[in-house]
């Protein structure tokens, strides 16, 4: 597994305003990373499962216009 | 008799039916409660007393005149308001639907009502569904009736608090981490989360698509079989729901547990839970195998990863439903769910596919246990409704969250979709209710049902009552 570097508030500044286009304070985001690094920790650990041939448990149905089908 | 609204649905149901007892009279004693005691609570948030009452004249002429719809016929309930009803404001529990009123109603209050259910009002929520406490709503904290200084559980927490202090006989809620499980368990009432796929959760606000489920919050396992009876079922709304056979739920409890295999699990359920839980559950097992059944010890592989994946789950699919208000209405949101809706966008898109993906591991562990067992038990929580505004607990020695230890136990059964039922099982020394969950194969409602109710025919925890 790749080794990650810790998060910084920066990041998540540039995160929020840059990819997601919802930006924050820089208190917001030091307190954000004080929370998501603690977050990332836990989440991490989802990298190191035996998953490799595991298919994503996701429902994908055709959206057929007949049945109205909201899929 | 002395009170009609401490009898069960199935009690209530049959006095309609044979007309010793009236829906009126049912309707006008419970709106009767709620105005003396729904402030200890904050359980309703939106009452309709005259239109309730309506609805049960109208319930008990049908009956007189020999329509009778079925069980839950002029029985009187109440939704949580995370359900659309039409004309009638549906909030989430927030501020940015404040003053929202749906044209349609939620599947299930469609089909409540054309099963002849009579609305009594909507239910405190925890906004949006997305905590489990409900100390977090534009209402204001739900309190549990056991305990006012304590919280309900969540999100479901007027519902869980709403039927435990006999507020109403029955209430819908939703469950995405634990959320009509645990105010169940908080409450000391019982809660039947069905199986993901089981029932539709059309016109109910989404927390996270793929594991948000729908289901009753009641005082006993027969009147949770009663109460989801009409709610399964394709809707042509919701493309998840199964079209398969409904069994009769209530039909197929016959208190005989003779020979069923009951699993218990060797980590993480009971080794992380406060000790009353742990030997609450214990002794629950122990009733059931002095029942018949047999019990014995299982391992479910990688469940420890179960909280990791969750927590991924909901801040993925919570920010992507949010989107379009985080940024321009952002402050309408509570401090905590605005917190977690903002940290959603820092999640990857692989690790939310590595959460995906856990749980396709998780239901195969699950399932090569339950090719083994019939169902599996446990303590419903790893600890009791604790006061509003805590947010750490020591559990054996190891300071945690709250919100991180409420969800252990009813989490990895949303993850996998399996039905869970949980029920009373005692009380602890802080006089708050212990609960019991059982577990089954998909689809097996029935399985988990009968189980409950032959426990709950040993037994009278669920036939006790907070505080007056």
């Amino acid at each position: 597994m790749n080794a990650r570097s810790p998060i910084k508030a920066e990041t998540l500044k540039s995160v929020s305003a840059e990819l997601a286009g919802q930006p924050i304070s820089s208190e917001k985001a030091a307190a954000h990373a004080e929370i998501f690094e603690n977050i990332m920790q836990m989440i991490e650990t989802l990298r190191e499962l035996p998953i490799k041939d595991v298919e994503p448990a996701v429902i994908f149905r055709p959206v057929e216009r007949d049945g109205e089908d909201s899929a | 008799m002395s009170d009609i609204t401490e009898l069960s649905i199935a009690e209530l149901s049959q006095g309609f039916r044979d007309k010793s007892l009236s829906p009126v009279a049912a309707a006008e004693a419970y709106l009767a409660r709620i105005s003396t005691h729904n402030d200890r609570v904050n359980a309703f948030v939106t009452l309709r007393a005259d239109e309730a009452l309506a609805e049960a004249k109208e319930a008990e002429a049908e009956i007189a005149g020999g329509n009778w719809r079925g069980p839950l016929h002029g029985i009187p309930i109440g939704h949580k308001d995370l359900y659309q009803t039409a004309g009638i404001r549906s909030t989430a529990g927030s501020r940015v639907l404040e003053n929202d009123i749906p044209n349609e109603d939620a599947t299930a209050v469609a089909r409540l009502k054309a099963a002849g259910a009579v609305m009594l009002g909507k239910l405190n929520t925890h906004e949006y569904a997305y905590g489990p406490t409900n100390d977090s709503s534009m209402f204001g904290p739900c309190r549990n009736p056991w305990d006012n200084s304590r919280f309900s559980g969540g999100s479901s927490g007027g519902s869980g608090a709403a039927v435990a202090l006999r507020l109403c006989a029955g209430a819908t809620g939703s469950d995405t981490g634990g959320s009509i499980r645990m105010p169940a368990a908080c409450c000391g009432i019982t809660g039947l989360k069905p199986t993901y796929g089981r029932s539709s959760r059309a016109g109910i606000y989404p927390l996270c698509w793929t594991m948000d489920h729908a289901g009753p919050l009641t005082r006993s396992a027969e009147d949770a079989a009663l109460m989801y009876q009409p709610l399964p079922g394709p809707d042509g709304r919701d493309a998840t729901v199964a079209d398969r056979p409904v069994p009769d739920y209530a039909g197929a409890l016959d208190g005989n547990i003779k020979g069923l295999k009951i699993g218990v699990p060797t980590h993480y359920f009971f080794d992380r839970a406060l000790p009353e839980n742990e030997t609450a559950a214990r002794e629950a097992i122990a009733v059931l195998e002095g029942l018949g059944a047999e019990v014995r010890e299982v391992d479910i592989a990688h469940i420890d990863y179960a909280a990791a994946a969750a927590m991924v789950l909901y801040l993925s699919e919570g920010t992507a439903y949010h989107d379009d208000h985080i940024a321009t209405i952002g402050e309408l949101y509570t401090d905590q769910v605005r917190l977690f809706l903002e940290l959603g966008n820092y999640v990857l898109a692989k690790d939310y596919l590595h959460a995906q993906r856990y749980r396709t591991l998780l239901g195969h562990a699950m399932a090569d246990v339950l090719a083994e067992v019939d169902v599996l038990a446990m303590p419903a929580l790893p600890l009791t409704a604790q006061p509003i505004g805590q947010e750490m607990i020591d559990i054996r020695g190891q300071s945690e969250s709250v919100f991180g230890a409420i969800l252990r136990n009813t989490e990895p059964f949303d993850l996998t979709g399996l039905p869970a039922l949980v029920m009373p099982c005692g009380f602890a020394s802080d006089g708050m209710p212990l609960s019991l969950q059982i577990a089954g194969r998909p689809f097996d409602e029935a399985g988990i049902l009968k189980v409950g109710h032959a426990f709950q025919q040993a037994t009278d925890w669920h036939k006790r009552r907070p505080p007056d």
